[in-house]
């Protein structure tokens, strides 16, 4: 199938670095085959051909990239020595602070003023050697899978997904190398699976969210989507770390994450379960993830069946904690200034605010119980397998989708199978794995045990570079 | 069910004004529908906890990361 589609790798686009994965852009700069000016021009060139259609960007900082390019540049005819991403095109979703740039978070009520300081995430970036291309659409507040603004370049007519469905359109067009998302519910996975992308959500307090707009703080993760598993790898390397003015960010020490990806599959036990994760996919789905579990299985991994127990009450917890942490952070420009806000993101607002002390605290007992079903499966098997998504890309505008055969709001059906690794804190990673018979992305999720990134990692990558579905790019024939 | 609960649109209406939030007609319209998915939330989560159940990753001690259980605590 992916012969049938534009790839990003192979003679035809060989002269195009725009088409490149940010590990082979980083290999071709640094051997000096490829100019940082050319690259980000590149870049610009294709924002102003594509993103019209798409609407990734809320804005693109182009006299500063460029100048930052052209820095790189001097510093790789010098011989300075780089960073790991020097030179590479990051575009980053509204919601992480950039010094001199206003953090809109998708909102007209938030302020015009400039931000300060850079995020803790943007800053170990540049200090990585990246280049900030500009900065991409939201969700407003993060809070929703839609990201209205935003159309998925796969198709016009569909939902890139969110809350960081900027992000995740911007790299299926390639409008950037890699992006920055943000992950509540499923919100860097979402629009990843849905642009038929790779996005990260690493363990609950790696990734620093110090200057990150919150959405809710105990269930808030910061990320990337990349175009590959290794590109992610490569990024979770630069921003995982401790940040002490973060007081979600753990102390741990600094890691490879690319380490494990020659590991392979072979003797490792990954559970699939058809309670929740199984039992409401869309036919297309379901045989999708048929194959990758034979896939799977062909590269030499053990297939169990597991029962995640208490995992349905994710959704209730979610919802309950994520909206009371949401009417805690807005109370005030929701009191003030409702009509400033978007419909459905004030209605979710309200609703949080209506949940009850004890209700809060139940949603943390519940909390406990997914968590203890989390160890109870990770004592048996070394990851959790399951599609990302129960269906492929939603019509735009809709406002619920089919679970099941039950129409469900559409925030409960997208974030079906995500929301667990959020309320659980553990890691997981969405990566593409397949393509429906309308020509839109289909996700394959593998959730691992907290701090096991490198493993979670080693899975996808086996299963990305044995099958070759991150090279099936969109036609965007269109433009 | 606790007394602050919702105990449907009117409750919610009254609970707004009470706090001086200003709800416009497409809020109002939909308050059936929020505390309808307020109170479903509310009893599934109320129904899934045992009284015993303490939470424990809200409340103890040093602990960083409250979505967190550690890889050691897995294995």
């Amino acid at each position: 199938v992916t012969d049938l589609l534009p790839g990003r790798t192979g003679s035809a686009v060989a002269d195009d670095p725009t088409l490149l994965d940010a590990v082979a852009t980083a290999r071709r700069i640094e051997d000096g085959t490829l100019d940082p000016v050319a690259l980000v021009e590149g870049y610009l060139d294709r924002i102003a051909r594509f993103d019209p259609g798409v609407t990734a960007f809320v804005e693109v900082h182009a006299d500063e990239a460029l100048a930052h390019a052209a820095d790189a540049a001097a510093d790789i005819a010098a011989g300075v020595p780089g960073g790991p991403l020097r030179g590479i095109p990051i575009a980053v979703k509204d919601l992480y602070d950039v010094a001199g740039k206003a953090t809109r978070s998708g909102s007209l009520s938030t302020s015009d003023a400039p931000a300060t300081t850079d995020s803790e995430a943007v800053a170990r970036l540049r200090a990585a050697g990246a280049i900030i291309l500009g900065k991409t659409t939201t969700h407003e507040f993060a809070f929703g899978v839609n990201t209205p603004a935003t159309r998925n370049p796969w198709d016009l007519d569909r939902i890139p997904g969110g809350s960081s469905g900027g992000s995740g359109a911007a790299i299926a067009a390639d409008l950037a190398a890699a992006s920055l998302g943000t992950d509540t519910g499923g919100s860097i996975r979402i629009p990843a699976a849905l642009t038929g992308q790779v996005g990260l959500k690493a363990t609950y307090g790696r990734v620093s969210k110090r200057g990150v707009t919150p959405c809710s703080w105990s269930l808030d993760h910061a990320g990337p989507i990349t175009k590959t598993v290794a590109d992610a790898a490569l990024l979770m390397g630069v921003l995982a770390g401790h940040d002490p003015g973060d007081p979600s960010s753990v102390d741990r020490p600094p890691e490879d994450f690319a380490a494990d990806l020659g590991r392979g599959v072979a003797g490792l036990r990954l559970g699939v379960s058809e309670h929740w994760f199984g039992d409401s996919l869309d036919e297309d789905v379901a045989a999708a993830f048929e194959d990758a579990v034979r896939q799977l299985e062909r590269l030499g991994a053990i297939i169990v069946p597991v029962r995640f127990a208490h995992v349905e009450l994710s959704g209730a917890i979610c919802n309950v904690i994520a909206g009371a942490e949401a009417a805690s952070y807005h109370s005030a420009r929701a009191s003030e200034a409702p009509e400033l806000f978007t419909e459905d993101v004030l209605l979710a607002i309200r609703a949080g605010s209506l949940y009850s002390g004890a209700t809060v605290v139940d949603a943390h007992r519940a909390r406990d119980h997914v968590r203890a079903g989390a160890r109870a499966v990770f004592s048996d098997v070394d990851a959790v397998i399951s599609p990302t998504i129960p269906m492929i890309a939603p019509a735009y505008g809709s406002r619920s989708v089919m679970l099941g055969g039950e129409d469900t709001p559409i925030l409960d059906g997208i974030n079906r199978m995500t929301v667990p690794a959020n309320v659980i804190g553990s890691p997981a990673l969405a990566l593409p794995m397949g393509i429906s018979p309308e020509g839109l992305p289909i996700s394959l999720q593998v959730m691992g045990r907290p701090f096991d990134e490198r493993l979670v990692i080693a899975i996808g990558h086996a299963y990305e570079q044995s099958t070759g579905w991150h090279d099936a790019r969109p036609a965007l024939d269109w433009a | 069910v606790t007394a602050l609960e919702p105990q449907g649109p009117g409750w919610a209406f009254a609970y707004f004004a009470a706090q001086g939030q200003r709800l416009g007609p497409a809020e109002v319209d939909a308050l059936a529908d929020i505390t309808t998915a307020v109170a479903a939330n509310s009893a599934l989560l109320r129904s899934a906890v045992h009284p015993d159940d303490a939470p424990t990753a809200v409340y103890s001690a040093g602990e960083q990361a409250p979505a967190l259980a550690s890889k050691e605590n897995l294995t």
